[in-house]
């Protein structure tokens, strides 16, 4: 299921408070569990039993590696056995295909595979029990003992299907004690409701634009629509992810857990590495402590920190999906975190920070091509296009931006910090109108429109075309 | 700041440590007030919806809704069990049409300017957006076409494709809106009939462009874009003294057509005209597929229906035949799609039988039909856009032995 669903908002949402609220303190990671397994199982039952498998294993692979703290060897033989177990699930659903069909494409075999589709949200719950895992291994947090426990940290249903990927060592404590306030309830309800408004009034109007352009022909394709397609693709893909990071970290705080932001206005960057500080925190920090620093993070020779980044930068992109452009678009930002971190950082320093700006966005940007596109050839195609090969201006591409560039307007304006710091500067005033009470206005606005939007996602009229 | 500073030592709170409450103050106020609306909103919506009775169908939508799922152990194991609950909730939202209509309002402001594949154009008009000819089966028509002419080069056989609104009404269109230029389309296609002659009406319908002749909020021509065609077309169909007074009836304005159920837009209805010949033939109508006869080509227990245009015939049939008191020894056979339900109320006066078969639904052959109905006339009338997709007309103008050898 998906936050932004009317049976999400109208029916999951409203039951599971009530529910969670009613049952005494003991119980309520009981209901969360059980909320957790029909959030992930609903339209979708058949990955149930993978799913409580996994869970089951690390949890006694958890225990016996807190059993072995006395053997150093032993604790790493359950841990290392561990993850590759979990790798191999992952692997198998993920990227059994890709790897298939490469060998296949290689040696000229035929070998064929079943194509079964992707449980959802593996990626992220696969690499929450791995962080479990490292966790206990490195005595950052205790093992749990008891099993509901455990199950809260992997299928509490904000963060189950899509992030953040909450690091056991910073959950942990709160499994156990943790406390709503008017406050952070309050807190919760603004972060769900501007995560809702990104999702469905910004993300999927974009989308639509971006998907009419990417279905053109590639011939057909202007330097203004590859531009156009690339900025509401990036626009597109900001407001998704983190709206409905938004919404998840908001929820967890309706039961009482606090998570870290996991965006930070990375449109706001003013270099790769800080790009990469502000966009999907919660996975370069997964990647950092459990990978970049166990290899020797930057405290080695020059040569062991650009393989420690490339190493960091190939597994990021073909964490994103199994298509050789996830690779291409990791390693890129592999290469381009080492250029800056070693070659043109002197460079850099002197350039004014607007064109640094400026030219992060035109990588990022670049990257998101290679992203989208369901091929390296495609990639390639769009982003000739978007250089100056070919056409420039045509009609489809005035049509396009005639249809969306108010959106694209409100959407540059909402990745930028500026109606944060208006509104905070606004509560800090001594103003005679009641700001609170008006910026509800703002809200409501923003949950009616969400509704809407989301019944028109549902819109389904029977057309028997009788020509 | 605007204040000035105050000194550190006074025990009186700081203008910077004011502003800091009043910050607290206002986010905590305010969290409450959101907490407030989220679960308003909702329990409101749960209330309204419990409170208020399922709705079996959708009139804009045109189709049935969901009801409250029932429950099984197949569908809970293969997940269908969940997709009606997601169905049901939102077929039985709370105003269900009006948030899609406020959406589509909503979705104009900002800019857009299609709808599920729909033009939202000027006036209200909408059109649907139109795709590229399906050139495999186009060519395949042609060859049948051609080939048909061939063996019955006796017969007036004529074919018009009529152009789509888009066509005649470029202007409408949002600006710079992608679309093919289907007057291209059609002129090559002309080219490629030898036997058979090709009416243009593009012309003729251009002639009356500012005026009604396509539906606001359906695919068809009206009658009046039916009535202007079939004037240019009278010396070509070989008909002399054509009648030239018409009774004409409104018999809907309230006509909201498929266009209007597909984009969800529900600015205009429109209005349903018939053209009534001044004649004193008589015809009967008889349909193949029910058997039923009738002594009118209107069917006005339709326009209780959604879709007014069936008020022509009630619709696609696969046979209907027209006799009449013409008295011109004169058969005409009409192949055809839906735009000729409409276009065939000028036809009546002119010949003693009219036969009119829809390729979609007609599985016989053409060529037996010729044999024994003593055809002299063949017309074929399609609109642009179904003609560029058809892919049944070649099937029934192949011979038997011709498909069986295939």
């Amino acid at each position: 299921m998906a936050f932004s669903n009317l049976t999400f908002v109208f029916a999951f949402l409203p039951i599971s408070l009530l529910l969670y609220y009613i049952v005494p303190k003991k119980a309520k990671n009981a209901v969360l569990v059980l909320l957790g397994l029909v959030f992930f199982s609903w339209g979708r039952p058949e990955y149930l039993i993978l799913l409580l498998c996994s869970i089951l294993f690390s949890y006694f692979s958890g225990l016996a590696i807190s059993n072995q703290q006395e053997h150093p060897v032993r604790a790493k033989l359950i841990l290392i056995s561990a993850v590759v177990f979990h790798l191999l699930i992952l692997g198998f659903y993920k990227y059994y295909d890709f790897l298939v069909q490469n060998i296949n494409q290689i040696f000229g075999t035929a070998f064929t595979t079943p194509k079964l589709p992707l449980p959802i949200g593996i990626s992220f719950f696969t690499f929450s029990l791995l962080s479990y895992l490292f966790d206990v291994y490195r005595q950052k947090a205790p093992a749990l003992k008891n099993p509901l426990d455990f199950a809260v940290f992997v299928t509490f249903f904000p963060k189950l299907v899509s992030g953040p990927i909450v690091k056991y060592e910073d959950m942990y404590a709160q499994i156990e004690e943790r406390t709503v306030t008017k406050q952070s309830f309050g807190d919760g309800c603004r972060l769900f409701l501007i995560g809702l408004g990104k999702k469905v009034l910004l993300a999927n109007t974009l989308g639509a634009t971006f998907n009419t352009l990417y279905a053109l022909p590639t011939d057909s394709l202007s330097g203004a629509s590859a531009w156009l397609g690339a900025i509401c693709y990036s626009l597109m893909l900001y407001f998704d992810f983190s709206g409905y990071s938004d919404m998840a970290i908001g929820l967890s705080k309706l039961f009482g857990f606090s998570f870290a932001q996991n965006f930070n206005y990375p449109y706001m960057s003013n270099s790769i590495t800080d790009f990469w500080r502000r966009w999907h925190i919660s996975l370069g920090a997964w990647f950092r402590d459990y990978v970049y620093i166990p290899l020797g993070g930057s405290r080695v020779k020059t040569w062991k920190i650009i393989r420690n980044l490339l190493i960091v930068w190939a597994l990021t992109g073909i964490w994103h999906g199994a298509n050789w452009t996830f690779v291409v678009w990791g390693m890129y930002y592999g290469l381009l975190l080492v250029m800056e971190k070693f070659v043109l950082k002197k460079v850099l320093d002197k350039v004014p920070n607007v064109l640094r700006h400026i030219l992060t966005l035109l990588l990022v940007l670049i990257g998101w091509v290679f992203f989208f596109s369901d091929s390296l050839q495609i990639a390639i195609t769009w982003l000739g296009r978007m250089f100056f090969v070919g056409p420039f201006l045509d009609a489809t591409a005035k049509y396009a931006f005639g249809s969306c560039w108010l959106l694209l307007l409100v959407g540059i304006f909402a990745s930028t910090p500026l109606g944060a710091n208006i509104g905070s500067n606004l509560y800090r005033s001594k103003s005679k109108v009641p700001v609170a009470v008006c910026s509800i206005l703002f809200f409501a606005a923003i949950l009616l429109l969400s509704i809407a939007g989301m019944t028109n996602d549902t819109y389904s009229s029977f057309l028997y075309f009788q020509f | 700041m605007e204040q000035t500073k105050q000194p550190e030592s006074t025990p009186r709170p700081t203008p910077k440590s004011r502003a800091k409450q009043r910050y607290r103050r206002n986010r905590c106020l305010q969290g409450n007030l959101l907490a407030a609306l989220l679960l308003g909103v909702v329990l409101v919506f749960g209330i309204v919806s419990v409170g208020s009775a399922d709705k079996a169908e959708s009139q804009n939508e045109n189709r049935k809704l969901a009801q409250i799922p029932a429950f099984s152990w197949s569908g809970l194991t293969d997940g269908s069990y969940f997709s009606d609950w997601d169905s049901y909730i939102s077929d039985q939202l709370p105003g269900r049409d009006s948030w899609i209509s406020f959406k589509l309002q909503f979705d104009k402001f900002t800019g857009k300017k299609e709808s599920n594949g729909v033009y939202l154009c000027a006036d209200d008009y909408l059109m649907e957006i139109p795709s590229a000819p399906d050139a495999e089966n186009v060519q395949r028509n042609v060859d049948a076409i051609n080939a048909f002419a061939d063996r019955h080069k006796d017969l007036r056989m004529n074919l018009a494709v009529i152009p789509n609104a888009y066509c005649i009404n470029p202007e409408r269109l949002p600006k710079n809106a992608p679309c093919r230029n289907q007057q291209a389309d059609l002129e090559s296609l002309a080219a490629s009939f030898q036997q058979v002659n090709f009416i243009n009406t593009i012309d003729a319908l251009k002639a009356h462009k500012e005026e009604e002749l396509y539906y606001h909020t359906d695919h068809h021509w009206t009658s009046l874009g039916a009535y202007y065609a079939f004037s240019s077309m009278t010396t070509q169909l070989g008909i002399t003294n054509p009648v030239s007074d018409y009774d004409v009836y409104a018999v809907s304005d309230s006509f909201e057509g498929t266009l209007s159920s597909k984009s969800g837009s529900h600015t205009y209805q429109d209005t349903v005209e018939i053209y009534v010949p001044k004649t004193s033939v008589q015809y009967k109508v008889t349909y193949a597929d029910t058997k039923e006869t009738t002594c009118s080509i209107y069917e006005r227990d339709c326009l209780n229906a959604k879709d007014h245009y069936t008020v022509f015939f009630g619709g696609n049939h696969s046979r209907v035949d027209i006799a009449t008191t013409a008295d011109t020894e004169r058969v005409l056979l009409l192949v055809k799609d839906s735009y000729a339900n409409c276009f065939a109320q000028f036809l009546t006066p002119y010949y003693d039988k009219i036969i009119i078969i829809d390729p979609r639904y007609y599985y016989d052959n053409a060529d037996s039909l010729l044999a024994h109905e003593g055809v002299t006339d063949v017309l074929f009338l399609y609109n642009a856009s179904t003609y560029f997709a058809d892919s049944s007309l070649a099937d029934v103008l192949t011979p038997a032995e011709a498909s069986q050898q295939e």
